[in-house]
């Protein structure tokens, strides 16, 4: 049952406000008392050993005294000249005096006894004078009279040396004052103690709403993100090194999400611009050849024309909606181990016939092993090749080239077209980016291939990298890790 | 061969009949899932065509009510998402094959025909059309009486339009039946490899057996003109 009470608490969310505020008056509280309890026992302990010390010098002194056969006279000098205890206290006990200890010597053998004035009447109720105190003589015991004072009491038996006569010494040390000075300091200290507890709380409050005013900034400005407002950031640069790192994390994540927020749009209009021509292309030739009578050999014409068009648009479409599921990274990449050589010549057997027509040399060397997914990686190279065909002129060559490194593949695919001039290096992979814009067109492209090769890549974890001059030839370098 | 069409899109339902009945099938439409599970489990179909998307019961609810009634009845579906997972799970549910719209009309009957042969193909060892021979064994070709010098690929090509003669065969199929290309790219590159094929079987004989079909791909047959 409390079990469950304390589980039902503790699964509760707490306030991190609460818990610092908690863990930190603990703490103070902890070393506090810590503090007070460790002074509390040592003042303690040392007044008791001044008392002890006392005590002891004061027999040592009554010992020797007697061993110098003083006489009553000077015994009584020593027991009777007793400092007062401070005049204050005097008001209290009815202007009575009162010593600061007491001392009574008795002769055992014949009961003559010399004792400090008053010393019966305070000690009176005492067990001062039975056996059971005698018998534990030489031990200071603690005792309260019944006016309330407290004493320390100390017994001793004594024969001097040379002397056949035993002396029994009783000493009485009035530490009523000691006593009140020990309470008034333990209650000073519950005092600060909970002062300080209460300072603690205080400040751990302070601190813990201080050190999380921040968190309440990131709050509002995660509340003001909208897409129209996704350039907001914070500005962690004064904020505690703790958060700092929240704050630039954040940060990052605005800067991602804008980033591909801004692709997104860009992808919708690309498409939008992209399909507007075939679509165009089809509405014109439609209403055109509808305006008048054909024979059935120009319907067919116009039918053809259409179907063209209509495949560009669904090649368009596969191909953007690839590059739209890569860029989400929802494709489920089912990698294998493949065989590179024979992928690659899978592809170059495929394109093998053009290469002959347009009398290019085709090759593929080197051997490898590395896991990807079959189908993208034959598309990969299959785009490729496909540029480097067709910006090579007749009688020219391309070069596959696989190498295997530390972990990692080579592919270079060298040819020695046209090249790229500098220009358009940087911009090779963006999407709908061409070269040549009325030559890609009549090859067929829609300026999605290399874009879609670079997302190939990066699925794979690999880089891409295009080496090209006008005029000598283009070189694509593709890097993949092996697993 | 009957088909039965489960489509609710109403064009794409009439279009799809009117071209597999110039095919030669004969198709019942359906145009919700649960008239689709009523009409295959009422009557005998060779094929049934469903679309993913359907209203009142989905394609995958049609395929699974349908293994149970007939669990060898043949599926081929079509859908308008080309994830992997969803071609996976439509064939793990017992479905023969898939297409992804759009497709054209062309590669649609040729999956048919491939489905409806799957299981009566018999190995064969000696391709026959007109005075061509192909010995599938030795893997040489031949024109009467003249050797035909061909590659590898230029070979399988020719095997793959013997063994489908008069079917019109897209350059989507042809890539990925001939070269292994199952993806979306340049399909110039079959064109080119059919015009040379065309060369050294069709070039200086009387009759033509390979024959281009403007707007869809190519067909394989003795005595049709080429329809340009």
């Amino acid at each position: 049952m409390f079990l469950k009470l304390a589980q039902k608490i503790s699964n509760k969310p707490k306030s991190i406000t609460a818990q610092l505020t908690l863990f930190y008056s603990l703490a103070i509280f902890l070393i506090l008392a810590g503090i007070a309890s460790l002074s509390y026992i040592a003042l303690k302990d040392v007044l008791f050993e001044i008392n002890q010390q006392f005590l002891l010098d004061e027999l040592n002194v009554m010992k020797s005294l007697l061993a110098h056969e003083v006489g009553d006279k000077g015994i009584k000098q020593e027991i009777q000249d007793v400092p007062n205890l401070p005049n204050a206290e005097h008001r209290v006990l009815r202007k009575e005096s009162l010593y600061r200890y007491y001392i009574r010597v008795t002769n055992v053998n014949n009961k003559h006894f010399l004792e400090t004035p008053l010393m019966r009447q305070r000690l009176a109720s005492a067990d001062f004078f039975n056996q059971q105190v005698l018998s534990k003589q030489s031990e200071i015991l603690a005792w309260q009279s019944p006016e309330h004072r407290h004493y320390l009491l100390l017994s001793a038996l004594y024969t001097p040396p040379y002397q056949n006569t035993t002396y029994l010494i009783q000493m009485a040390l009035d530490i009523t004052q000691q006593k009140d000075v020990i309470r008034e300091c333990r209650d000073k200290l519950i005092l600060s103690l909970n002062l300080g507890l209460l300072v603690a709380v205080l400040f751990g409050f302070m601190i813990a709403k201080k050190g999380l005013r921040n968190l309440q900034q990131l709050t509002e400005t995660t509340r003001q993100i909208t897409v129209h407002s996704l350039h907001a950031r914070l500005s962690p640069d004064a904020w505690p090194v703790e958060l700092r790192a929240l704050g630039q994390a954040f940060n990052e994540m605005l800067e991602r999400i804008e980033h591909a927020f801004h692709k997104l749009t860009q992808f919708s209009s690309d498409l939008a611009h992209e399909l507007r021509t075939p679509i165009n292309n089809l509405m014109g030739v439609t209403e055109i050849n509808l305006a008048r009578d054909l024979t059935v050999a120009e319907y067919q014409a116009v039918l053809t024309s259409n179907l063209e068009e209509c495949n560009r648009i669904a090649h368009i479409i596969e191909n953007l909606l690839f590059l739209a599921r890569a860029d989400n990274l929802q494709i489920n990449l089912q990698k294998t181990t493949l065989n590179i050589f024979d992928e690659v010549q899978t592809i170059c057997e495929y394109y093998q016939a053009m290469a002959e027509e347009k009398n290019i040399q085709l090759h593929c060397q080197g051997k490898a092993e590395a896991q990807a997914n079959q189908v993208m990686f034959r598309r990969m190279i299959s785009n490729v090749l496909s540029n480097a065909l067709k910006y090579t002129a007749s009688g020219g060559a391309v070069h596959v080239n696989i190498e295997s490194k530390v972990g990692k593949i080579c592919l270079r695919i060298e040819d020695n077209g046209c090249g790229i001039s500098a220009q358009h290096l940087p911009r090779l992979f963006e999407r709908f980016y061409r070269v040549d814009a009325s030559r890609s067109l009549d090859s067929g492209g829609v300026g999605l291939g290399l874009a879609i090769v670079k997302s190939i890549v990066d699925l794979h974890g690999g880089q891409i990298e295009v080496l090209s001059q006008a005029g000598q030839g283009t070189t694509v370098v593709i890097h993949l890790p092996m697993t | 061969m009957r088909i039965l069409l489960i489509e609710d899109e109403k064009k794409t339902a009439a279009f799809l009949q009117k071209g597999l009945s110039e095919n030669g099938f004969l198709v019942d439409i359906a145009s919700d899932g649960q008239d689709g599970v009523f009409q295959a489990s009422q009557q005998s179909y060779d094929l049934i065509i469903l679309d993913v998307m359907l209203p009142k019961l989905d394609g995958w609810g049609v395929i699974q009510a349908i293994q149970q009634v007939k669990p060898h009845q043949r599926i081929l579906f079509l859908t308008a998402c080309d994830d992997v997972e969803e071609k996976v799970k439509g064939l793990t549910l017992g479905a023969d094959d898939y297409l992804i719209k759009p497709f054209s009309f062309s590669e649609l009957v040729a999956r048919v025909r491939t489905i409806l042969r799957r299981g009566n193909e018999k190995q064969m060892t000696m391709l026959q059309i007109a005075d061509l021979r192909l010995d599938l064994l030795r893997r040489k070709a031949y024109r009467g009486n003249k050797k035909i010098v061909l590659s590898p690929k230029e070979f399988a090509l020719l095997t793959f339009f013997a063994q489908h003669q008069g079917e019109v065969l897209s350059r989507t199929l042809l890539a990925e039946r001939v070269w292994d290309i199952h993806f979306d790219c340049d399909t110039n590159v079959v064109d080119v490899a059919i015009r040379r094929l065309r060369n050294k079987v069709d070039d200086g004989f009387e009759i033509k057996l390979i024959h281009t079909v403007r707007g869809s791909g190519y067909v394989f047959e003795v005595g049709a003109e080429n329809i340009e």
